[in-house]
């Protein structure tokens, strides 16, 4: 830190960083503006944030101090695994520190004959899979992140993927987790297996968005790698006719492993972006796969073929070798990014509906994006009816930031009105926290918050975040960030 | 909605809120083994279901275990004096919405589960996680076998609260997930009597804390669930169970670890008291004898059979009987882990304590009969013995009815959230 720099902190962050100096050696203790830079906001850019310092522990001690210090001052704390929340769960308070989780990145164990692994909250959740691929095994969440984000993010936010229709959310597959408590207390929660005695604390603690601490160590399910896939990709003349023929496969009593639907507009992001050639004339394409036995799969693919044959699809494609299949899948998983490549900015919207609101729905968010002209990209897990609209939108344009929100706050109201929820998957954080009452009233909300105020009265444990108040000062800037303009940093 | 269901609610509500400090609730279902857990036993027709038992289950038991339930109600009178007031759900009963197509179905928690079932089975749905008493494999078929709980009985007696807050899952949680990963909204009255909600009645919700989560296995300390929404699946077509033979605990552990580390999909994998092991596959009929037989050829080492039909259905029923116990048994459920196997096995060779294990080596499901002269002991003994593992476990029927054995993971987490649940205890503690 410069001397100039330092002239202009106050004596509480001065003493803050000679406390934290106390923990952390220089290279692990990040407080100089540059160094901060990477870590001002999350996967949701635009909210922005400098936090007063970064820490980066090695160990769960180093967090129990952090914690139990952040306690002691007052100040505010936001663990941070990759900062690829979509929601703004991971901006830093201006006046805390951001607990950097990516240096616990050690996969302390896996274990082929209980189809276990030990984990370190960084790891990344395709390294587990990895780990695993020798014997066979692999972890099955699979956001479309799952190269970089976190197993410790996956867990506070329980995140989904496309082949949680047929496996679950991350909750379904976190087996135990030891947790460092807003007090600095640590717990062990979860048996570890299958199964539990007494109310299900790991299932509390996993979803809650780092509100009621960090998990420094988490124990997750491998399932033997399915034996078969059977992949089909089916071209559709509309958003509705592809969400009906969803309906239909589901009430066909088929469970595939995955379900999802992508638009024209994210087609052709796809395309340019990773190459994958889609039917010419479709307006929505439906992936559908199965997976399970030889034996199975046979037979399954029968009577799905029958389901889209009787369908309104227009073109048909089977994936006839793991290469087609890899390459469905990287068009699919690379969506979200390669929009960036068709629009300066965009919002990810992260909606549930009712399945069998699904056509009705999606027709009702084209007619919002004719009305507001404002162009929306649908790409998403429609087995679960998972929306995610991505809102279209050119920052540096004044007011279409604010009118790309507006778009996206009618959408989110729809889908409470059709009986449907705020998140299925990207959690509440920052961006979604207004519209928790709206989702289950006040009263609840309240008592939600009473919860977090007992284990943490200060709410020191990422303030801010899940529960509406004005209280957070997160700075909204739009284009490019100040310290990108002045050319001192990139974002990450 | 049912009105006057909602009025006796209202009423309950109004009883909490207006109950002088020191009044002790008892949230009561069916009367059948979970529902008992959770401090209730409205009758059972064995003369179990007394109300000593009920003012006994619902004692602090970390360290009473082995305390006879007689011992604990006079602990109760003690510590507090009043008599706690229960709660018979039963009156909370019907199915409020039910959306095939949607795969969701809304229940008052009163609600027997076998209506739950035969509401489900009429459109080809149902429970995966299985309660043990409700395996699947078939048809129905009521037994009678004198002297043993009748599940046709029990099935028309438990209902889908007590299921919640028991938190027990039957063979089909290995595969599709516990009944915690397909709980989708609950309503609850917290222990203050405000009625709440938490969750919401769609199948892929991050919203908010898992509260329906939280009330899975809370035994009715949290809080009095009113109604549950569940995710269902569609029910396989077919079944076919094979039945391999084990020689020793060695060879049943071996089998379990070949049979989950291989992409066989089985419907459940239990080892029964006898020491053989049951499959179950699901799916298409013309699929499954294929797949069985490729099972088999892995398995050449161990002698195995098929079994469909009737016999099929016939050691289910035996298996899901003996779950059950027989009345004057104790039963206990204990969550392990394949590798802790082995020796857990060895001390309750040690202990006489029979015992079964359930979704592929997850769970042990213990069973003994209390001496007469010593009616704690192997309770003590068990509790000992968790404790030394840490593992902890609870018994589900029998003396020591509710009672934790072992280790107690993640108290200090639990006390924080019982401090807003039920601030003044009321709802009793474990
Ligand atoms: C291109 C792209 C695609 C995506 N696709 C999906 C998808 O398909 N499905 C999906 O669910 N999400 C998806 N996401 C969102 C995001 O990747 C997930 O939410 C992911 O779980 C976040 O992991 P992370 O390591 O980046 O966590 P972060 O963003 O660093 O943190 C997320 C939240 O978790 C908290 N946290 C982090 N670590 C811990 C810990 N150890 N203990 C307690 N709290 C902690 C943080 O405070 C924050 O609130 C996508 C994001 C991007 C950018």
């Amino acid at each position: 830190m410069t001397a100039n720099e330092s002239s202009t902190l106050g004596d509480a962050t001065l003493e803050l960083h000679r406390r934290l100096q106390s923990i952390y050696p220089p290279e692990r203790l990040l407080t100089k503006r540059g160094q901060l830079a990477a870590y001002e906001s999350d996967g949701l850019t635009v909210f922005q944030t400098r936090p007063l310092a970064v820490v980066v522990p090695t160990s769960a001690e180093d967090i129990v101090a952090t914690v139990k210090l952040c306690q002691e001052l007052g100040v505010p704390y936001v663990p941070r695994g990759s900062g690829t929340s979509l929601s703004g769960g991971c901006v830093p308070h201006a006046e805390g520190i951001v607990i950097a989780l990516n240096r616990l990145n050690q996969i302390l164990q896996v274990d082929p004959v209980q189809c276990t692994a030990v984990v370190e909250p960084g790891v990344i959740n395709l390294e587990i899979s990895k780990a695993a691929a020798p014997y066979g095994l692999y972890y099955a969440p699979d956001p479309s992140s799952q190269q970089v984000c976190t197993i410790g993010g996956n867990l506070a936010f329980n995140a989904g993927g496309a082949h949680c229709l047929k496996y679950g959310m991350t909750s379904n597959h976190v087996l135990g987790a030891k947790v460092v408590l807003p007090d600095g207390e640590m717990v062990e929660l979860g048996s570890g297996g299958l199964e539990q005695v007494g109310p299900d604390l790991l299932g509390m603690f996993v979803g809650s968005e780092g509100l009621m601490g960090i998990a420094v160590e988490i124990t997750v399910r491998l399932l033997p790698k399915p034996e078969a896939f059977h992949t089909v990709m089916a071209g559709y003349p509309s958003l509705r006719a592809a969400g009906d023929a969803v309906a239909q496969i589901v009430a066909s009593g088929l469970l595939p492993g995955a379900i999802e639907i992508m638009d024209r507009l994210s087609m052709d992001a796809a395309t340019r972006a990773v190459g994958v050639a889609y039917p010419a004339d479709a307006q929505a394409v439906l992936i559908v796969e199965l997976d399970g036995t030889t034996e199975t799969v046979e037979i399954e693919k029968r009577a799905l073929q029958q389901l889209i044959d009787a369908s309104a699809a227009t073109a048909t494609l089977v994936a006839a070798t793991a290469e087609q299949r890899a390459m469905i899948w990287k068009g699919r998983k690379s969506a979200f990014s390669a929009v960036g490549l068709i629009s300066p900015d965009f919002l990810v919207q992260d909606t549930v509906v009712p399945r069998t609101r699904l056509g009705e729905v999606l027709e009702a968010i084209e007619a919002l994006s004719r009305e507001t002209g404002i162009r929306v990209a649908n790409v998403f897990h429609a087995g679960d009816g998972n929306l995610h609209p991505l809102i279209l939108f050119d920052g540096r344009v004044q007011g279409e930031l604010e009118r790309a929100e507006a778009l996206s706050a009618r959408i989110i109201r729809l889908c409470i009105e059709q009986g449907g929820s705020i998140t299925g998957e990207h959690g509440v954080g920052m961006e979604k926290r207004e519209f928790l009452p709206d989702l289950f009233g006040a009263a609840d909300v309240d008592f939600m918050r009473r919860l977090r105020r007992e284990l943490d009265p200060g709410e020191v444990s990422n303030r801010g975040k899940m529960f509406p108040d004005g209280e957070a000062p997160a700075l909204r800037v739009v284009g490019l960030h100040p310290l990108e303009s002045q050319g001192i940093a990139s974002r990450m | 909605m049912t009105p006057d269901v909602e009025q006796q609610i209202e009423d309950w509500s109004q009883t909490l809120r207006s109950a002088p400090t020191g009044q002790r609730f008892l949230v009561s279902g069916g009367g059948t083994k979970p529902s008992l857990l959770t401090g209730t036993g409205t009758g059972t027709g064995t003369g179990t279901g007394t109300a000593e038992k009920r003012i006994g289950s619902s004692l602090p038991s970390g360290s009473g275990s082995g305390r006879t339930v007689a011992e604990q109600s006079r602990a109760l009178a003690e510590s507090d004096g009043a008599a706690p007031q229960t709660l018979d759900t039963r009156g909370l009963s019907g199915i409020i919405e039910y959306r095939p197509a949607e795969f969701t179905i809304t229940a008052y928690a009163g609600t027997p589960v076998s209506v739950v079932l035969e509401a489900l089975a009429q459109h080809g749905q149902y429970l995966p996680f299985e309660s043990p008493f409700h395996v699947a494999t078939g048809p129905e078929e009521r037994s009678d076998d004198a002297g043993r709980w009748r599940r046709a009985d029990l099935a028309a007696r438990t209902t889908i609260g007590g299921l919640v807050a028991a938190g027990i899952n039957g063979p089909g949680r290995l595969r599709h997930g516990g009944l915690r990963d397909f709980i989708l909204e609950v309503r609850y009255l917290d222990g203050e009597g405000a009625i709440r909600r938490g969750g919401r009645r769609v199948v892929k919700n991050a919203a908010g804390f898992d509260i329906p989560k939280l009330l899975v296995g809370s035994c009715g300390r949290l809080g009095v669930i009113l109604d549950v929404t569940f995710k269902v699946f569609p029910r396989p077509l077919d079944y076919l169970t094979m039945r391999v033979m084990s020689e020793n605990i060695d060879s049943t552990i071996e089998i379990i670890a070949t049979l989950t580390t291989h992409p066989w999909d089985l419907d459940a994998l239990e080892v029964q008291p006898d020491g053989s092991v049951l499959i179950r596959l699901a799916g298409h009929s013309d699929a499954l004898v294929k797949h069985g037989q490729r099972i088999q050829s892995r398995l050449s080492k161990y002698y195995s059979s098929f079994l469909t039909g009737p016999q099929q259905h016939q050691a289910w029923t035996a298996y899901a009987d003996w779950l059950w116990g027989e009345a004057d048994h104790a039963v206990a459920r204990v969550p392990v882990s394949l590798r802790g196997l082995f020796d857990l096995d060895e001390s309750l060779d040690e202990m006489e304590i029979e015992r079964a294990y359930g979704s592929g080596g997850n769970v042990a499901w213990l069973r003994w009969l209390p001496s007469s002269e010593n009616p704690g002991t192997r309770l003590k003994r068990l509790h000992k013995c968790l404790c030394e593992v840490k593992c902890c476990g609870q018994v589900i029927q029998g003396l020591g009815l509710g009672s934790w054995l072992g280790a107690f993971p993640g108290q200090a987490f639990y006390q924080h959230l019982k401090n807003v649940f039920d601030p003044r205890g009321r709802l009793g503690n474990f």
